[in-house]
């Protein structure tokens, strides 16, 4: 223990407090973002708060959630040992050390070395007094409006004083608007719009002009998100507050209802929804073009060989709502594309020749051939045998995919996504709003097991424990919403 | 030539006329000598409601519509107009080799218009041999030798006249496309000579069988309805195991006591290549295990079944045991061979569902899981395919729809001698998953309309019934 730097056991612990909090073994409510957002200075450039009440009533349920992993109480063993192993014991050392609540502030970016600081309100304070003092170089720590502050060096701490003479934290506009309305979690992560500038503006090869082409404004966003826990899964939940408005900006699509799902296959592994991405191309067409001088010539040439325009042709297949689906197939998992067109022959006309112009500049591609697929005049396009590419237009939408049931399936009635149990009860516990800006949805519970699968089949052996540790995971859902000049997304990963 | 004449009985399927009923028993029939080895008769009123029908399973295939015209072309007659030249029935006759050594294949007909059929015959690219009979029919065949084989074959007893063909083919649906009889003799010749080759499918059940019939039938999908003559009928069963298995199998085989089959062929293998008990013995030295050991698994109920399964389907091995801790004891000795006989191979414990089971490593990307557990041993390819069977989360085989209708469509009994059930629906895309880009697309698309088949096999006082139904939507 003679060698170890105080700092690092700070470090260690912290670390392993907010991991322990990610996992859910988090505490008892409180406010989104934590109490030490009242004194920590409105400046400061990340902010990253630990709900750490072991006996909080949520703690049984985090113990719940874990124990559903056969591996679970072992991983957090082993984390446990990471700081054990510096000979301080978790239980007699370290649980009495923190307070409900550990905050970590980064004060700035900018610099080689940036100051940050910790906060907690111990539970003994003379436990917290002992665990700093441990090794060569101790942490020092200060009292500061009822918390400890603790940091490696005193001037952090000057610093943060310093910086704590003027508004706090709670109660700067940039942070209430970066959590504000996010749901609570155990852990809350602050990132400062400005604290990024600042430390992008320190950097001598820093154009700021550049930004603007890609960020509205060409401001960094400030950025808010919890991550919490519960017996059904783990949800993480965020914020990013832009400089100006983002549908203006064209980064960002309006939200939108999905209706596709009512009229895709069901019994999807992986789902991705989105809509009217020809805005987007075409944002993301004039970035590329801003940042890299050569981007126009060398597209012109690709599509040139192609004989398709990518604004004019291609873009326009994806102006209506779209979605990109994983299903069972044999060799390979089916893939398939399905965008809303408005019209059917115009839209694989631009497919036709877009594989036409791929023929060509391929030799070892055959040309397409006609193919009936459920009453549907479809194309085939044989990639490596048996990897084979089907395409079609009908109904109103766009079909790419790699298997005939790709298409024939869309031509049923009878148990779409949007009747999958799996589906829908993975959007309802992630509390899916009726409109995003996008979705994406993975069943794992089928999908682990099939990859692992293909890695057991490729030669490589899959570890039992890694099948069994996967097993409890039930599926991953991720929205999106905008509005204004904010982006809120959260993802939710349901384990059972 | 042969091809062709085949083609043509083929074409006259698809093309002929319309007319009543068949009679149950083919004029033909009293054509031909009474020891005829193979007799089918085809139904060649295409107007009728069993064409009807079948032009109604057709034209659910893309290319239903042009399978006439396909025919046509098979047969080097495009743009002729066959159906004159065809009566309402269409035999191929294969008669037991002449004193030549030659094998005389023969169609018969009677046609409508015997001058079309002329006419036919001499427009036709390939010359085929034909003789006019008494009554209007006509006798054709490949070349002369056969036509004269047939001709000369002539004089005795017809097959009209054998009392068995008769009740062959009185018990065989009347309304129906085709029927076919078959003579047990060719069975017996079939199998190079060797009578005794063929008995251990047999003997259980009274040996090689006399005779077997067939009728083929369109009825919303094509089915086949058939008995075999047989000895003694063999001891039926109640098919219990689909009860278990997964009801998104797309293939299953069911069977029971495949030991006293399985012994009678080695005995028979062995009196025809006696360094086999050699191979086998040395077969079982490796293993270090007697094979026989294993006959006590296969003694009861068994299926085989393939479920989808990704980058290969699942193959899965589930018998019905009395004791699942002795089949479990006999599938330890053979991995434990099988891991000192394979170099690579590796047993290990692994579970499965909450159950105790077997991984067996046969290299690094192939392996094989075995379990036993109340009553039940099972051997798969898949991790899964012991999960699915142990520890269920989806219905059975044997309530899902797919499989109910199946049998409901191939009137399949409840007690048989084993049965087949395919789910096309599934198994046809999941097939065309591997063969996709190497086989054509026109027949790729063809075989997507097909939704199910069904087979089975039933003991009937002193014959087996088979019958069987493809469905096509």
């Amino acid at each position: 223990m003679s060698r170890v730097q105080g700092v690092r056991v700070l470090l260690g612990v912290s670390a392993v407090l907010a991991a322990l909090a990610l996992a859910g073994c988090g505490g008892d409510e409180a406010a989104v973002g934590g109490a030490a957002a009242d004194v920590v200075p409105a400046n400061v450039a990340l902010y990253v708060s630990s709900n750490t009440d072991f006996e909080g009533e949520e703690w049984q349920q985090a113990e719940e959630l874990v124990r559903k992993f056969p591996d679970g109480d072992r991983a957090i063993r082993e984390l446990l040992a990471t700081i054990e192993e510096e000979d301080v014991d978790f239980e007699e050392d370290v649980k009495p050390a923190f307070g409900p609540e550990v905050a970590v502030v980064v004060l700035d970016f900018a610099g080689d070395d940036p100051q940050f600081v910790g906060l907690t309100q111990p539970r003994d304070q003379q436990k917290f007094d002992e665990l700093i003092a441990q090794g060569d170089e101790p942490a020092v720590s200060e009292e500061f409006e009822g918390w400890t502050v603790f940091s490696d060096e005193q001037a952090s701490i000057d610093a943060f004083k310093q910086a704590a003479g003027g508004d706090t934290l709670a109660d700067s506009d940039a942070y209430t608007e970066a959590v504000d309305g996010l749901d609570e979690g155990l852990v809350t992560v602050y990132v400062s719009g400005a604290g990024l500038q600042r430390a992008a503006e320190q950097n001598p090869t820093f154009d700021p002009a550049s930004l603007e082409t890609v960020l509205p404004n060409g401001e960094f966003p400030t950025m808010g998100i919890t991550v919490g826990a519960d017996d059904d899964g783990g949800r993480l939940d965020g914020q990013f507050v832009f400089g100006g408005d983002l549908e203006e900006s064209g980064f960002v699509g309006e939200p939108f209802s999905a209706e596709l799902p009512d009229e895709l296959p069901g019994e999807v592994f992986a789902y991705v929804g989105f809509n009217n991405l020809e805005q987007q191309i075409s944002r993301f067409r004039d970035v590329l073009a801003d940042v890299d001088p050569n981007f126009e010539s060398q597209l012109g040439q690709i599509e040139g060989a192609l004989g398709v325009s990518l604004e004019e042709d291609i873009a326009p297949l994806f102006a209506g709502e779209g979605a990109f689906y994983v299903r069972r197939g044999s060799p390979l998992p089916e893939l398939t594309l399905v965008t809303r067109v408005e019209n059917d022959e115009q839209a694989v006309g631009t497919v036709d020749d877009l594989v036409e112009g791929l023929v060509g500049a391929d030799v070892s591609l055959p040309p397409p051939e006609d193919t009936e697929i459920a009453g549907v005049q479809a194309r085939q396009l044989v990639l490596e045998p048996p990897v084979t590419l089907f395409y079609a237009a009908f109904d109103g939408k766009l079909v790419l995919t790699t298997a005939r049931d790709g298409i024939a399936d869309l031509r049923e009635e009878d148990d779409r996504l949007s009747d999958d149990e799996s589906f829908t009860d993975a959007l309802d516990q992630a509390g899916v709003p009726d409109e995003t800006t996008g979705i994406v949805y993975v069943n794992l519970a089928e999908a682990v097991p099939l990859l692992l699968d293909y890695v057991d089949a490729s030669g490589e052996s899959v570890p039992p424990e890694v099948r069994a540790n996967t097993e409890p995971l039930q599926n991953f859902v991720a929205f999106g919403t905008a509005e204004g000049d904010t982006v809120t997304f959260s993802a939710f990963l349901g384990v059972e | 030539m042969l091809r062709r004449i085949a083609a043509l009985a083929l074409g006259a399927v698809a093309l002929a006329g319309c007319h009543d009923r068949p009679e149950k028993t083919p004029e033909g029939a009293a054509l031909v000598p009474a020891d005829t080895a193979l007799f089918i008769a085809v139904d060649t009123r295409l107007r009728g409601p069993q064409w009807e029908e079948l032009r109604d399973v057709l034209e659910r295939f893309p290319s239903g519509g042009r399978a006439g015209e396909l025919l046509l072309g098979a047969l080097g007659a495009q743009g002729h107009d066959v159906e004159p030249a065809l009566g309402p029935e269409l035999d191929l006759a294969v008669l037991y080799p002449g004193p030549s050594g030659a094998v005389p294949v023969v169609l018969l007909t009677r046609p409508d218009e015997p001058d079309a059929l002329r006419a036919l015959l001499a427009e036709l690219e390939e010359p085929v041999e034909a003789a006019e009979l008494p009554d209007g029919w006509f006798a054709l065949a490949p070349d002369r030798a056969a036509l004269d084989g047939f001709l000369s074959a002539g004089g005795g007893e017809s097959l009209a006249d054998v009392g068995e063909f008769a009740e062959a083919m009185g018990d065989l649906p009347r309304s129906r496309l085709a029927a076919a009889y078959l003579d047990g003799g060719l069975l017996a010749q079939t199998f190079g000579g060797r009578p005794g080759f063929a008995e251990p499918f047999f003997a259980p059940r009274g040996g090689i069988p006399g005779w077997a019939a067939a009728a083929l039938s369109a009825d919303d999908g094509l089915r086949v309805d058939g008995q075999v003559s047989a000895g003694t009928a063999g001891l039926a069963f109640r098919p219990r195991l689909p009860e278990l298995v997964p009801g998104d199998a797309v293939l299953y085989v069911g069977f029971r006591d495949l030991t006293t089959g399985a012994r009678n062929l080695w005995r028979n293998l062995v009196e025809a290549d006696p360094t086999l008990e050699e191979d086998l013995r040395g077969l079982e030295d490796d293993l270090g295990l007697r094979l026989a050991k294993l006959a006590p698994l296969f003694t009861g109920e068994g299926g085989v079944y393939v479920r989808p399964g990704a980058p290969l389907p699942e193959v899965t091995l589930v018998l019905s045991v009395r004791d699942a801790a002795d089949a479990r004891e006999s599938l330890d000795e053979l991995a434990s061979g099988v891991e000192g006989a394979l170099e690579g191979a590796v047993a290990r414990d692994v579970e499965i569902a909450g159950v105790g089971a077997v991984e067996l490593e046969l290299d690094s990307a192939f392996s094989l899981f075995y379990a036993a557990r109340d009553g039940i041993a099972a051997v798969s390819s898949a991790r899964g395919g012991i999960a699915e069977l142990l520890a269920p989360d989806d219905e059975p085989l044997a309530r899902s729809e797919g499989f109910r209708e199946a049998a409901a469509s191939a009137d399949a009994p409840d007690d048989v001698l084993g049965l087949l059930y395919a789910d096309l629906e599934e198994g046809v895309p999941l097939a065309l998953g591997y063969l996709e880009g190497s086989i054509p697309s026109e027949l790729a698309e063809n075989l997507l309309p097909l939704r199910s088949l069904f087979l089975y096999a039933a003991p009937e006082s002193s014959r087996v019934r088979f019958g069987g139904f493809l469905r096509v939507e």
